[in-house]
This record gives C-alpha cells, structure tokens and sequence, in this order.
C-alpha cells in the first residue's frame, strides 16, 4: 500500500461517521479502483459557482419529481418566492441563480441543491408559525448550498467507501469518457444518483448541521429576522417525530441534537430585538397554509390501528 | 370524543330519494360556481362542476339492464373515469369508477356514458352501442356516438389513487409517509371506497382534525360507495386538516385525511376533487 493510500485508510478508521453518512463501515478500506476514483477525480471535483450550478440543474428535475414534483399553486409559489428573495439577496454567493420550489410533498421537510435550489414540501409550511421559522429554514438550506456541502461529502473517501463496485467502475468509466476536469458527467451521475438524493434529504451530519447554522444565523441578521425567534421551528419538528425515532433530515436532526442547536442558536446571537422586517408574501402563504396548532391529532394510519 | 352532530348537517340518502338529492346538488352546483369562480376563473370547468353532480340514473325501473362488462385488467393503468352514467344501469360500473383497458360497456340503444381520459387528458361522451377501453382511447361499434371535449386533468400521477400514483415517495428521517399523506382538492370533495354490498348503508362522517378535541362536522348515510360533498353542508376551511371515515357494518372502518386549497391550478372536475379510500392502499377495484 502506498504513503498516500495509508494515510487514506487512516483517514476512512478514524472519520467515518464524521461525514453522516449512514452504512459506511468504520473498518473500511477502499478498494485500488475506488481510490483511483476518490484520488483522481472525486476529490478534485469544483465547487465554482460554474461547477455548482451545473451539478444543481442536472439533479433538480429527478430529485423534485421524487419527492412529488411541483406543487400546483402559482400563488403559493410566487409567494414563497416573493418571501424567500429578501433571504436571497443577503447570500455571499451572488452568481447563484436562487430560487425556491415548494413540492407536493405532505412531510414536514426541506433541502437544497448546489448551486442555490432551495426546495420546501408543503407539509412544512403547514407548521411553519412565523416569518421567522420560515426565514431560518430557507436560510439554513441556503446555508447548505452556500458551503458546497454537498460536494464537501462527495469529496470526502468516506462518500466513495459507501459505493459499490459497479458505482465505482461505472463512474470511472465516465471519467474516462470525459475527462472534463471537476464535473460530474451524466454517466457518473446517473451512477451515484440514489446516494446524492439520500445524503441531500437526510443531512449532512452534526458537523455541517451546525455549520449551516452559523451561516443562517448572519443571513437572518442581515435581512433583519430573528434567529432566536426562528429556532423554534427545530423545537415544533421535535414535537412533531414520533418519540423513539430514529433518522434525521436536512432540517431535523433527532431530539438531543435540536436541543443543543437550539441553545448553541440562542447563545450565539443574545437577545432577540423584536424587530420584523416586511417579510412579503408570508400571509399569502399562511392563508393558504394556516399554521396547524395540534400537533398531535390522530392521523388516519394511526387512528385505524386497533 | 365526537361531538353530536347537528341535526342539519346528518343526513341519510336512500335509493328511493337519489335523484331529488342529485336535483338539490345540480341546483347549488351553480351557486357554487358563482362563489369560487372567482377563485380559479382561468380554469374553472363549469361542465365539470355541474356534472360532477350529474348523478347517475339509478333504479329506474324501465331502464332495461345491460350484460355485465367483460373483465378488465385491473393489474394495468386505469385509462378513464367516469363522470356520469344516464339512461343505463350498469351492473358493475358505476359514477366515480375507473375503467381499466379491456372494459366492454354496453349502453345499449340510448345509455349515455361521460369518461375523462387521462392521457392525453380529454372528455369524451358516448350515446350508445357497445364501447371497448382500450389504452389509447375507446373503440366503439358502429351504433355509438362519441363526442369529444377538451378537459383540464390534474396530473394523473398526483391522483390521489393508489393505482395511478406512479411512485411511492419516499420517507424522510423520522416522518413517514403513511402518517402524513393528505389528499388535496380544490373543490367540494368527492369521496369514493370500494363495492358495497346490495342493503348496506355507509356512514360517512368527516371529523375537524386540527382541534383540541377532533369534532364532527358533516355526516351522512348512504346506499352507494360514493358520496359528493354538498354545497350546504359545514363550510370546510382551507388549509384546515379533515379525517373521512367511512363505517360499513362488518368492514372495518376506512379513514383518510384530506384538506382544501381553492387555489390549486386544475378544474373543479369531479375527477380532481376524488378521495379514495381504501383499506388495501392496493385498488380500490
């Protein structure tokens, strides 16, 4: 094994889980091939405004028609759009060609994809209670997209420990095809196409989680929201989660993880200044999406058991 | 857990009084279409609004009864459904079903039979002889008359059933779907379970989720495995979560969740305003 390649499996003992990425083994070792592919080409991927914009409009179409497509509302989508764009114009990545899509999906979810796609399922909006809450989660999946965070785990041996053989030899082919340095070709793509939409839909691990906060937080202050006020959405997703789940998502990262966001939220910003900035399109939203108080009623899967 | 249930808003359909129900639906459809026309004037589809009240003709006692259908593929896509039936009883198909390819339907010399298809999406409406479905369409004999109109379909793969969703979505971390799928119309619902046996009754009630104590809001009995949620009944509130049950006595209870949005972007066909329920979450066939 070479210098380089010992370091590598160093790397995939010690930082496995760091990733949160579920199903890598901690006693991995990466394949000759699999190496090739993290060494030559997967490391070495772009995270250009170019790169990331690319890789965002190949994913948007399938990963959106997966989670229910488009949700037939203009109004609600101008609306969304309308809020979302005060949030949008405070990004430090400018050339990102930003919007919002909300799907017609009734989970209580969002992401995003590279390149400033940020997607919301209806069922969030339903229980999303102010401008606030729903500015910390435009601005948290912003905040994903902001950081490459998904390239950041493509780039990482623990993503290419996860794939299989075939994975590997297919998107070393396509690398080989295409020898375009730091894109995803579409072969390549297509090959890891199931990985990238779990890692997008369950988050990207404590680390990045928190990272992502970070970043919401000086998005808010920037538009003048309140992220104190809006952390409370991370408490309404816990109530929501049926206790003793397991799994997290782009927004929600079990129990004891939202609690210590919520207080590393609210130790890093002090006191909240009850300022509200105009926040356009919000009562659109809440008139068509009235925030639902009862969190627990009985829904009919649950009412129907014995 | 149910509060009791205003004496205005339970009501019981019988056989004998289907059509004067189906008159008082057809007279506040209209009024209806006054009041939320404004709401989707780019495609509000009054023939679909009015005929989703277009009640099928039953039990006249004169209509003479066509041969059963043949067998339909019920493993494959449904291509149509049906609007309304008139002048024909039909044994095995019924307003609100959908037909799968290979259906035979007799109508006979006068039966009228009024089908959306659901891609390309289009009306057609067919006065007699005998009609095959087929996937591409309907092929009839020589004594039929068809007429074709332009229709607005919501995405087939967003209908709400179970045989026409194209996909599963998937679960997300902790939220399973199971839990939290909810049926949206744009309209006045139209709830729809599988057959019923010949004397039953369903009970049908809907329940106001969102509450401290969930609360009945509407119920009704019925004859038919289908009913259409009447103008007059409680005013059900946009956004606001609504649980169907239906009650058949010994069948276990059906249930399904299903809210409003007046702004939805397809027709107030009958179509688009379906809620199927279903104990299998296979068919409802």
């Amino acid at each position: 094994m070479s210098g380089p390649s010992i370091i590598l499996a160093l790397v995939m003992c010690l930082g496995l889980t760091l990733a949160g990425i579920p199903n890598a083994s901690s006693q991995s070792v990466l394949s000759p091939a699999a190496q090739q592919l993290h060494e030559d080409h997967l490391s070495k991927l772009s995270a250009s405004d170019a790169g990331q914009i690319k890789l965002g409009r190949d994913l948007e179409q399938r990963f959106i028609a997966r989670v229910g497509g488009r949700y037939l509302n203009p109004a609600l989508q101008t609306a969304v759009a309308d809020f979302a764009q005060q949030l949008f114009l405070q990004s430090g990545r400018r050339a990102f060609p930003w919007r919002v899509t909300v799907v017609n999906n009734d989970l209580p979810s969002a992401w995003a994809l590279p390149g400033g796609h940020v997607v919301i399922y209806k069922g969030l909006l339903r229980y999303v209670d102010t401008p606030d809450e729903l500015a910390l989660v435009i601005t948290h999946e912003m905040a994903h997209a902001e950081q490459n965070h998904l390239m950041d785990i493509v780039r990482r041996p623990t993503f290419v420990a996860r794939l299989t053989p075939s994975q590997v030899t297919t998107m070393l082919a396509s690398f080989q095809e295409n020898p375009i340095a730091g894109i995803l070709a579409p072969r390549a793509l297509g090959a890891v196409d199931n990985a990238l939409f779990e890692i997008v839909r369950q988050g990207y691990g404590a680390e990045l989680e928190r990272a992502a906060d970070d970043a919401a937080t000086e998005i808010m202050r920037r538009s003048g929201h309140s992220p104190v006020r809006g952390a409370t959405i991370f408490q309404t997703l816990s109530a929501l989660a049926p206790v003793g789940a397991t799994g997290t998502t782009s927004l929600y990262a079990g129990r004891a993880e939202t609690e210590d966001r919520i207080e590393a939220l609210e130790q890093t910003i002090g006191a909240d200044d009850g300022a509200q900035p105009p926040n356009p399109g919000y009562d659109v939203i809440k008139s068509i999406f009235p925030t639902r108080r009862h969190l627990g009623f009985a829904r009919a899967s649950e009412t129907a058991s014995p | 857990m149910a509060s009791p249930i205003r004496a205005s808003q339970s009501k019981r359909i019988d056989r004998g009084s289907a059509d004067r129900v189906a008159a008082s639906l057809r007279d506040t459809a209209a009024a209806v279409l006054l009041i939320t026309g404004s709401l989707a004037s780019n495609n509000a589809d009054a023939r679909g609004l009015l005929g989703l009240f277009a009640e099928e003709k039953i039990t006249p006692e004169a209509t003479p009864v066509a041969a059963p259908p043949e067998s339909p593929d019920h493993s494959a896509r449904p291509i149509a459904f049906v609007n309304s039936i008139r002048g024909v009883a039909l044994p095995d198909l019924h307003q609100f079903d959908l037909v799968y390819p290979g259906q035979r339907i007799d109508l006979g010399d006068d039966g009228e039979i009024d089908l959306t298809f659901l891609s390309p999406c289009r009306t057609e409406i067919i006065n007699g002889g005998t009609i095959t479905i087929v996937p591409a369409g309907v092929d009839a004999d020589a004594q039929s008359k068809l007429r074709t109109e332009a229709a607005s379909c919501r995405p087939s793969d967003e209908l709400p059933h179970p045989a026409l969703k194209r996909g599963i979505l998937p679960d997300e971390g902790p939220f399973l779907q199971k839990d939290w799928q909810e049926d949206v119309v744009n309209g006045r619902p139209v709830f729809k379970w599988g057959g019923m046996a010949h004397g039953s009754v369903a009970t049908v009630s809907i329940q106001e989720l969102d509450h401290p104590e969930p609360r009945t809001v509407w119920q009704i009995e019925t004859p038919y495995p289908y009913v259409a949620y009447p103008a007059e009944a409680y005013t059900l509130i946009p956004g606001q979560p609504y649980l169907v049950t239906i009650e058949t006595e010994g069948k276990q209870p059906l249930r399904g969740t299903f809210s409003v949005d007046l702004d939805l972007s397809f027709s107030r066909t009958a179509l688009n305003q379906m809620v199927w329920l279903s104990d299998s979450g296979t068919d409802l066939e």
